[in-house]
């Protein structure tokens, strides 16, 4: 093996190595939950594939990210968020080197007020039930 | 990996094997009075008020109290605090009925003794697989969040925290039986208590209400809300929850058993008022989360992570001290309870009913130190979140609620309206758990009980002899 043709074989595995940290660099964070998800409690957990280095996320009320406000950075590779009311919530990540994952989308439509002040009620009137129970049969107990 | 680290491992191993060598030397200490079965089971049924109290304090501030109710709060906001803090009616309403049990059975071991004796075999059958199931569950989400918290608190891997948690309990559990672990509750919720209020001013000195309610109405608006859906609806299912698994379970039976006569209303009543406040303290952490800026990477670890942030090094011994403590208090009830069930309902009723106390309170060791390995074996793979793991329970509990308390004051009710309502309650609730959401479980469960066992009281009304429970047999 020439001088020359060692060179050419050092060349290359350089420039392979250089690339593949490249390719490593330029890889967008991604969230692991699906692209879209629902919510009724106005609450989620959103989680994401570890990155080298920190991550930020941001969120958003439209599609194209006009306003963005950063809910987090760090290392983390889940965030709770909770407290939302009705409406599309927008989320990506954003790497150190600036590259961007796939947005996330968060839908949250609550129960309706209707139904939940119903159970609501149902839950009153079978506790009040129980206490009734509880407190007559107190008074009753030595007849 | 997420960042929620607060003391190196080695602070924590040392605070685990003095805690543990504590526990377990207070729980031999005090339980060597225990002789026989009845002192194994149910303290030689002279326990009295200080200590009564204390015990029930100690052993419904579970790690679910401390760790779950900050979580009600960042999920559900003041509704979600407030839903927590309902658990604390199970104990007022536990009180008068802990005073009948007493009175009916005065030489009583066991819940299942009264299901057994008041709706016959079918029921108590039932009954049985239904609390042996709760309770399994519920002692298998203690010792998982054990393992879960140690490691998040202090790196300590979960295996070895979740391990140490539950052969500590078991250890002076089957040593001391209920001696011990009344014992060793009142200390526990000594700490529990002082360690909450600590934290609780610690935080208000960090940041200031307005902050607080300025963070939450800008990021979390729906946490204040009073018209907040899901949270509305989990008021009384939350409540029916709490009532049920204290109102069935042999935790709290056993305690009747073993309070002095006249000392249960009271003590029940003041366990009450002592518990009431914690959630709240406890989620108001929470709440705080946002203006403090601490990121929240699961919802069950936002109260260790605000209160480490707040109090640094401090604040992260405290948590750590106050959550084995409540792990300890709660693990070692549900073992004793569970194993008294165990030895009493299915070894004497079922197996050997000629068994002398002496032999009993061996078996007693021995089925406790079996429900602990048994439990090691099921936490030893993470599966579920704290919440998703206890409230799977909710809906069976719930359809428990109605069988006994009617059993206890209706001389009418009777065991066909006490099986359908209890397996009834059960499946549609569950069905209600996968269908919807934990959120209406217990809340289902307990509504078909309840139509259950009135339509049979009312279609069938038994007559029946309350001298039965008295007599035993």
């Amino acid at each position: 093996m020439t001088r020359k043709t060692i060179r050419v074989l050092l060349l290359a595995a350089v420039v392979v190595v250089v690339n593949s940290w490249a390719g490593a660099a330029i890889a967008a964070p991604r969230f692991i939950t699906e692209a879209t998800i629902t919510s009724n409690t106005g609450y989620a957990q959103l989680t994401w594939e570890p990155e080298n280095g920190p991550v930020e996320l941001q969120q958003a009320l439209d599609q194209e990210f006009s306003n963005p406000q950063t809910i987090y950075q760090g290392n983390n590779t889940s965030l709770f968020i909770s407290g939302l009311r009705n409406g599309a919530y927008f989320y990506r990540l954003q790497a150190t080197d600036g590259t961007l994952s796939p947005p996330l989308t968060l839908e949250v439509q609550h129960y309706p007020l209707g139904q939940a002040w119903m159970l609501f009620a149902l839950g009153a009137g079978v506790f009040a039930g129980i206490v009734f129970v509880i407190l007559n049969g107190e008074q009753h107990q030595h007849e | 990996m997420n960042d929620v680290v607060f003391l190196s491992p080695w602070l924590g191993w040392v605070l685990m094997t003095g805690l543990s060598g504590l526990w377990i030397g207070l729980g031999i200490y005090w339980g060597r009075k225990s002789k026989s079965f009845e002192d194994h089971a149910l303290a030689g049924r002279n326990i009295g008020l200080a200590l009564g109290s204390a015990t029930a304090v100690a052993t419904w501030v579970t790690s679910n109290t401390t760790m779950l109710a900050p979580q009600f709060a960042l999920q559900m906001g003041i509704w979600g605090m407030l839903a927590y803090s309902t658990a604390s009616i199970g104990l007022f309403l536990f009180a008068p009925m802990s005073a009948r049990i007493r009175a009916l059975m005065p030489d009583g071991y066991t819940s299942g003794d009264f299901m057994r004796l008041r709706y016959g075999q079918t029921a108590w059958k039932i009954f049985l697989v239904l609390t042996l199931f709760y309770s399994l569950t519920w002692l298998v989400s203690m010792a998982m969040a054990g393992g879960i918290l140690l490691n998040a608190l202090s790196g300590i891997r979960y295996e070895y925290g979740m391990t140490v948690i539950l052969a500590v309990c078991v250890i002076y559990t089957m040593r001391g039986g209920l001696y011990a672990v009344i014992g060793t509750d009142f200390i526990q919720s000594l700490i529990i208590l002082i360690g909450v209020v600590v934290v609780g001013f610690a935080v208000l000195q960090q940041v200031e209400m307005e902050t607080i309610y300025a963070n939450l109405t800008a990021e979390k608006p729906a946490l204040l809300d009073v018209m907040f859906p899901a949270a509305i609806i989990a008021v009384f299912n939350n409540l029916l929850f709490g009532l049920g698994e204290i109102f069935h379970n042999n935790v709290w039976w056993s305690r009747a058993f073993a309070f002095r006569q006249g000392v249960g209303r009271k003590a029940y009543t003041i366990a009450g008022l002592i518990w009431l406040p914690i959630p709240i303290a406890a989620g108001f952490v929470a709440l705080a989360s946002g203006a403090l800026g601490v990121p929240v990477p699961s919802p069950d670890m936002v109260g260790p992570l605000v209160i480490a942030s707040v109090l640094g090094e401090i604040g992260a011994v405290a948590i750590f001290v106050i959550v084995f403590s409540s792990l300890a208090s709660s693990i070692d009830s549900l073992l004793a309870a569970t194993a008294d069930l165990i030895t009493e309902d299915i070894y004497r009723r079922m197996w050997r009913p000629g068994a002398t106390p002496g032999q009993l309170k061996k078996v007693a060791q021995m089925v406790t130190l079996a429900l602990g390995l048994g439990t090691w074996l099921v936490c030893l793979p993470r599966i579920g979140t704290l919440a998703t793991v206890l409230f799977f329970a909710g809906p069976l509990v719930g359809s428990m609620i109605w069988p006994i308390i009617t059993g206890l004051y209706w001389k009418r009710a009777n065991s066909q309206g006490a099986i359908s309502g209890m397996v009834l309650g059960s499946i549609v609730g569950l069905v209600v758990y996968f269908q919807i959401g934990w959120y209406v479980a217990s809340l289902v469960g307990t509504v078909v009980s309840m139509v259950c066992v009135i339509f049979f009281t009312v279609i069938q009304p038994a007559n029946y002899s309350w001298q039965t429970l008295r007599q035993g047999e």
